[in-house]
């Protein structure tokens, strides 16, 4: 299997984007959590679409979830990725009930399946921070 | 449940015109000049002149509406508006020039489309000028959450979808198949189809080499360069003017939610179209199983699926049942793309679907014409699963 290279780096639109970030660059998986009905979310908002709440807190999360969906590619669809494919990108399913897109790692992905329990995993960018990856939770 | 419509478009306006341009691989022209040459055809189709032009929909494309104005010479732009659905726009632009035409807004739109799709969007050898088309919807999810790991393309994120769908009700590589030798087998019959002359069968798809699992070569819509435009007009005043009036029954546009990230949606099944169909059927009055034939956006066989799905030809994990045995080729009892859509006729965002069904609605669809076609379906699919739908009548 080809070893991932973790590029092109994020580019925050604003302080959400920049803030999930900030986190993953100190190896912390977090998503916001509203401060009011406690609902988990992500990709980062301003308010909570479940109870209208704009107040909100950065939660750590336990890093596990499993496969709710992926796709392997097989034919570089940018630059980056000439070198590297196939590869394959996950839609995980948290814990916590958010849903995440990440690159995988530690396992063929020929044996992905939808259920398959994964954890985080943070590998470095090349600009500088971190990304999380998923593997098979011990791998 | 319907919202409650206070301006009624049902059979208000009328598609009066349709144009395109060749469709190629190796345009040398900007697609600016393409759009108009569609537009100054689609306006003759019609009978009209350009000066009768007063409304004018746009789709993310590299024209702005003052220059359409300025190059054909309209002096009073009446309506002019653009629609950001990505593949779903040119269908939503017929809700929005039927909205104006029964308003009394505007008396006679103009909707184009037009691109470089093969020649400049991405770079190549030899491209001078590149053809970028903006999706501002996306562009915060892309560049953070999405380009980082590789995804870069429709075709990976749309597979998120695809894939959990097949495996979630089992559907085999033969539905996809069913999807694209329909285009296939269609488009040979088609004077601009690219794919006319390369006659597909099974083995050859399945053959196909893999892009970005589920999804192979030839699950994949064809990259063109070329551009479309239709003429719609009040349908008092359709009557009176030189082709047979195809009506607008009935549209709506639709969004998944959230539109801007498919891994956190409630239900990844649930896309825009699930949102549009009911009410556009409820509005059109009539039933999916009425339609005579159906023009499905096809940038990717398996999106044809959900859609099929979504639009309620069947229920939701039976559209393997629904496209096999002939059902949706011509002389079936639902064809589909009868002119070989982007998978095989050309990437003209859809609005070749809606030239497509007029002509069908007209009775001029040549050896693919549905046998006395009286309804039809159109549908628009963009961006992360925006839908539209416009059902037409003769």
């Amino acid at each position: 299997m080809t070893d991932f290279i973790p590029n092109p780096a994020p580019r925050p639109r604003h302080y959400l984007d920049e803030q999930f970030w900030e986190h993953c660059a100190r190896g912390v998986l977090a998503f916001q959590c509203c401060l009011d009905c406690e609902t988990w979310r992500h990709i980062p908002r301003f308010m909570c679409a479940h109870c209208g709440s704009e107040k909100w807190g950065w939660r750590e999360s336990n890093g596990r979830g499993e496969i709710y969906s992926w796709t392997v590619c097989h034919m570089p669809m940018s630059p980056e990725f000439e070198t590297v494919f196939p590869y394959a990108v996950l839609v995980v399913e948290m814990d916590e009930g958010v849903r995440m897109t990440a690159g995988l790692k530690g396992m063929d992905y020929k044996d992905l399946r939808i259920g398959l329990p994964m954890e985080a995993v943070f590998e470095p960018l090349k600009e500088g921070g971190q990304l999380p990856f998923f593997r098979p939770p011990g791998r | 449940m319907t919202a409650q419509q206070t301006i009624d478009i049902r059979d208000k306006a009328a598609i009066v015109g349709i144009g395109e341009t060749e469709y190629l691989r190796g345009a040398t022209r900007p697609s600016a000049e393409a759009m108009l040459e569609a537009t100054r055809i689609a306006i003759a189709d019609a009978g009209l002149s350009p000066q009768d032009i007063d409304g004018i929909v746009l789709p993310p494309v590299l024209i702005t509406a003052e220059e359409v104005a300025a190059n054909l010479g309209i002096r009073d732009i009446r309506y002019s508006v653009g629609i950001n659905m990505g593949g779903a726009s040119p269908v939503t632009a017929l809700q929005s020039a039927a909205l104006a035409i029964a308003a009394g807004i505007a008396k006679n739109v103009v909707v184009m489309v037009g691109w470089n799709g093969f020649s400049a969007l991405r770079p190549k050898p030899g491209v001078k000028h590149r053809e970028v088309i903006s999706i501002p919807a996306l562009e915060r999810t892309l560049t953070n959450y999405y380009a980082p790991y590789g995804a870069a393309s429709p075709v990976q994120m749309y597979a998120w979808i695809a894939m959990r769908h097949k495996h979630t009700y089992g559907i085999t590589e033969h539905a996809t198949a069913a999807v694209a030798m329909a285009c296939r087998k269609h488009a040979q019959f088609t004077e601009r189809a690219i794919t006319r002359g390369q006659p597909m069968d099974l083995d050859a798809y399945l053959r196909s080499r893999m892009i970005s699992e589920p999804f192979r070569l030839f699950d994949c819509c064809l990259e063109t360069d070329g551009a479309c435009a239709v003429v719609l007009s009040s349908a008092a005043q359709a009557k009176d003017l030189k082709r047979r009036p195809v009506y607008i029954m009935a549209a709506a546009e639709g969004h998944p939610y959230p539109a801007d990230d498919i891994a956190n949606r409630p239900d990844m099944f649930h896309i825009g179209l699930n949102n549009s169909a009911p009410k556009a059927f409820a509005m059109a009055g009539i039933k999916p199983t009425d339609l005579d034939f159906l023009q499905i956006y096809d940038c990717f066989t398996y999106v044809v699926l959900l859609q099929l799905e979504a639009l309620g030809m069947c229920e939701r994990g039976a559209v393997e049942e629904f496209v096999k045995d002939g059902n949706i080729e011509i002389g079936g009892r639902y064809p589909l793309n009868t002119h070989g859509g982007l998978l095989s006729q050309a990437h003209v965002w859809g609005l070749n679907h809606v030239v497509e069904a007029t002509r069908q609605l007209r009775g001029d669809a040549g050896e693919v014409q549905v046998k006395d076609a009286e309804l039809g379906v159109v549908t628009g699919w963009g961006d992360f699963g925006d839908g539209s739908l416009a059902i037409l009548r003769r």
